[in-house]
């Protein structure tokens, strides 16, 4: 017994010779018995996964990849900077709608000043005809306006009557002198 | 078979890219494929992860520098699409990976597109639990027959790592399936 442990120490210190010239990966010895476990395991296991494909799965896929990365190609191509800057005046306009049809919408129309709804008339004046205003007025009592209730002064009439035509001036005087008749 | 530096060149250069990358799809969609296929383990699934994959590829390809080769590049993308498109789903039904895993692997026996017998299943359950890179040297070295050196490069992880994490995965697998036989 004690002699075959001596061959089994001898055995220990015996160091390979190198004579060949071959040399092994470092750590190659290492982990050659997890190497050769794990080889005796994989004798054991399936080589094949058992997994398929549909049949002709792979015969058209260049085609069907393809498509679908030319698909980019036929439309320009537009940075997201430039599209940004392209936004913005839009954004802009957007915005300026919305904040005065809000204000138009939820603003109290009784605050407006009359110096406010006389410049809204001189602008927009020839867009109104005498049928938007009987449709929009009709039921409107003179007598219920506060317009005669405003002063006007002498001054004021004078420009007025340098500015227009007297032909329509006369003309419209002509109408209430009659009216009043 | 246009050799890989040619074909990279063709590949960015506008005029050839198209044609140059009707050859790659063709030399790397089968073995993407099976690769994808085994980490997703749906063909449907597999087949969209492909396909992003390539498209990915192409996306990519101006920006390669050829500091790894170019399989190994796109065996990377594949890796990350399909691990992403996993973690993506475990997300939405806001469970573990793991889970996911084994509910991929559960619904085999009804997947019309897996052929494998009760030991094939009883694998494919027991790569299921291994950890996500267990998992993919498994696949790589068992089935896909990679080197380790090339799964190194595509892994970006050294050979002795390579090596330890494929004897554990074996290891457990090993478990596993004399737990089932049990």
């Amino acid at each position: 017994m004690k002699e075959n442990n001596k061959h089994i120490q001898e055995d220990k210190n015996y160091t390979l010779p190198n004579e060949a010239g071959f040399s092994a990966p470092k750590g190659y010895f290492d982990t050659v018995e997890d190497h050769f476990s794990a080889k005796l395991i994989e004798e054991h296991l399936p080589k094949n996964s058992g997994f398929k494909t549909p049949e002709s799965y792979f015969e058209n896929l260049e085609d069907l990849i393809i498509s679908k990365i030319q698909l980019p190609k036929k439309g320009k191509v537009i940075s997201l900077r430039r599209k940004t800057i392209k936004l913005i005046p839009v954004a802009a306009a957007i915005a300026l709608f919305l904040f005065v049809g809000i204000n138009f919408i939820f603003t109290d129309k009784t605050e407006l000043s009359s110096d406010e709804i006389a410049l809204w008339f001189d602008n927009n004046i020839n867009a109104i005809t005498n049928d938007d205003l009987i449709t929009e007025f009709g039921d409107l009592e003179l007598d219920d306006t506060s317009l005669l209730n405003e002063i006007i002064n002498d001054s004021s009439i004078e420009s007025y009557v340098n500015a227009n035509d007297n032909y329509l001036l006369i003309q419209d005087i002509d109408i209430n002198i009659n009216e009043l008749k | 078979m246009v050799d890989e530096i040619t074909l990279v060149e063709q590949l960015q250069n506008v005029q050839t890219k198209e044609q140059a990358f009707r050859v790659l799809i063709t030399e790397y969609k089968e073995r993407l494929y099976w690769h994808i296929r085994k980490i997703v383990i749906s063909h449907d699934d597999a087949d969209d992860v492909l396909q992003n994959t390539f498209i990915k590829v192409f996306r990519g390809i101006d920006n390669f520098k050829q500091d790894s080769k170019l399989y190994s590049w796109m065996y990377r993308i594949a890796t990350n699409e399909s691990i992403t498109f996993i973690n993506k789903r475990a997300k939405e039904r806001n469970v573990d990976i793991s889970e996911i895993n084994q509910g991929l692997v559960t619904s085999l026996q009804s997947d019309e597109w897996f052929t494998g017998d009760e030991i094939q299943q009883i694998l494919q359950q027991a790569v299921a639990t291994l950890p996500t890179k267990q998992q993919l040297v498994f696949n790589m070295k068992y089935f896909d027959n990679l080197k380790y050196e090339q799964i190194s490069e595509i892994l970006e992880t050294s050979v002795g790592g390579l090596k330890a994490s494929y004897f554990h995965a074996v290891k457990k697998i090993e478990q596993y399936i004399k737990t089932r036989k049990d």
